[in-house]
């Protein structure tokens, strides 16, 4: 069955959007809503707005994660300057405690520097808090190897939200690379 | 049809465009250039995780590695004589080294270019003068610490002299050592696994980040992370891990000098 093009009279086959000869729309898909099939919207312009949509909102679920940890530190900062406010003068709990509170004061610090860098740029602030998380646990299990076990299924969640947050950072990169590089849209 | 086409006056256009998304195709049969190619991409895009993996894998081998090292001190010191301690820093040296050569192998497509050139002479006096304020800064961030709170008093020559080792050892394990190796894992392996995936700007932050962060030691993180910042721009602006390692060695160098003068 075949279609003839309103423009230039040439003759196309019925399914297609476009004319083969001039390349102006053609009139039946022009006239009705493009229907595309589930496969198709992968694929399509607006399948992969919605993947990069959806890819950003992970990525960015590690702010929660980060201002959470930075909360935690914050709070121990102010249990330890408590106790060395409240010691024995001289003591050496009170020189432990401010030193203790100092150490904790500075990550603190640190992981809301990284909160704060992950609204504008998640990938790097989530691999950085990865990091810097491992790191801190690995000091902890040598100051004290008791305490290695403990909290291990709150330490296993949040490893695993932020390396989730990670693959969505660096998949979202990637695809934005790909469809930056892959031109124009096609539709007028 | 012939006529018009041997009319000069003629201009010739695309004979075809594609039904599909109205691109100009190529003539004859080849297909669509734009419908091809979308129709290529999968519907899931699979990212080849690797370079991150292989810079993450090396960052937690090295922390492993030194982590082990303060356990080993810390059970073997209390038993053995004062020259168990340096017996386990030449291990723990020597295996942080093997650990980073190891790694560098299937990076090495990306380590070639910034180790095969030196970069302009001018970095080559950029790094010793930058090494002056690298040193300033990490002695006033740790002088303002130690007023507030005590801190544990950190001495990097003390244990090899007193075990009857020659300051040549303190120079090779504390300033040549971790010039090399330590601008290979950071600004070389992690650093170019970084750029590719985060940029020039995003990778120099973050790897001056992970270097700060596996000297384990928070007091010093905060004038770590500035030495980081200024190795990263070093590598960046230079395109040579040759400056970094002059920067980091004249670093390491000044503060043992400093120690010696009993500064």
């Amino acid at each position: 069955m075949n279609a003839t093009c309103p423009h230039c009279s040439a003759a196309n086959q019925a399914s297609a959007r476009f004319c083969e000869s001039c390349g102006k729309a053609m009139p039946g898909a022009a006239a009705g809503p493009r229907v595309i099939g589930a496969k198709e919207f992968a694929t399509s312009g607006a399948g992969r707005d919605l993947q990069l949509q959806q890819l950003a909102k992970q990525a960015r679920s590690v702010t929660v994660t980060l201002f959470a940890l930075s909360g935690l530190q914050f709070l121990g900062c102010v249990i330890f300057a408590a106790i060395w406010s409240t010691s024995r003068a001289g003591s050496q709990a009170k020189a432990t405690a401010l030193v203790i509170s100092m150490t904790v004061g500075i990550i603190a610090v640190i992981f809301t520097a990284l909160a704060a860098w992950s609204r504008r740029n998640p990938l790097p602030a989530a691999i950085v808090g990865l990091v810097l998380l491992i790191s801190l646990w690995t000091i902890d299990v040598i100051s004290n190897p008791a305490t290695a076990a403990q909290g291990w299924i709150i330490k296993v969640a949040i490893i695993a939200a932020l390396a989730r947050a990670i693959q969505a950072g660096m998949k979202h990169r990637a695809l934005k690379r790909e469809l930056d590089g892959d031109g124009q849209p096609a539709f007028a | 049809m012939d006529q018009a086409l041997a009319d000069p006056r003629v201009v010739p256009v695309p004979a075809r465009f594609c039904a599909q998304c109205g691109t100009p195709a190529p003539t004859g049969d080849a297909p669509c250039p734009r419908c091809a190619v979308r129709a290529a991409i999968p519907a899931a895009p699979v990212i080849a995780n690797v370079p991150l993996n292989g810079a993450l894998i090396l960052y937690f081998a090295l922390l492993a590695v030194i982590a082990a090292g303060f356990i080993a001190g810390a059970v073997l010191d209390d038993r053995f004589s004062p020259g168990a301690g340096v017996r386990i820093d030449f291990w723990i040296t020597g295996i942080l080294s093997a650990v980073t050569a190891v790694a560098c192998l299937p990076a090495w497509r990306y380590l070639a270019a910034p180790l095969a050139t030196l970069g302009h002479r001018r970095w080559y006096l950029v790094a010793p003068a930058l090494s002056l304020l690298t040193v300033a800064v990490g002695t006033l961030a740790m002088r303002a610490l130690g007023l507030i709170a005590s801190l544990p008093s950190v001495d990097y020559s003390r244990q090899y002299l007193d075990a009857g080792y020659s300051w040549l050892v303190p120079v090779l394990l504390v300033a040549v050592q971790p010039a090399v190796f330590e601008e290979l894992a950071f600004r070389g392996v992690i650093g170019s696994a970084m750029q590719r995936v985060l940029g020039p700007r995003d990778a120099v932050i973050v790897t001056a980040l992970l270097f700060a962060t596996i000297h384990l030691s928070p007091a010093s993180f905060p004038h770590l992370f500035v030495i980081g910042l200024a190795l990263g721009y070093l590598r960046h602006r230079s395109g040579s891990l040759y400056p970094g390692m002059v920067l980091h060695f004249c670093h390491n160098g000044l503060v043992l000098l400093l120690e010696y003068l009993g500064v």
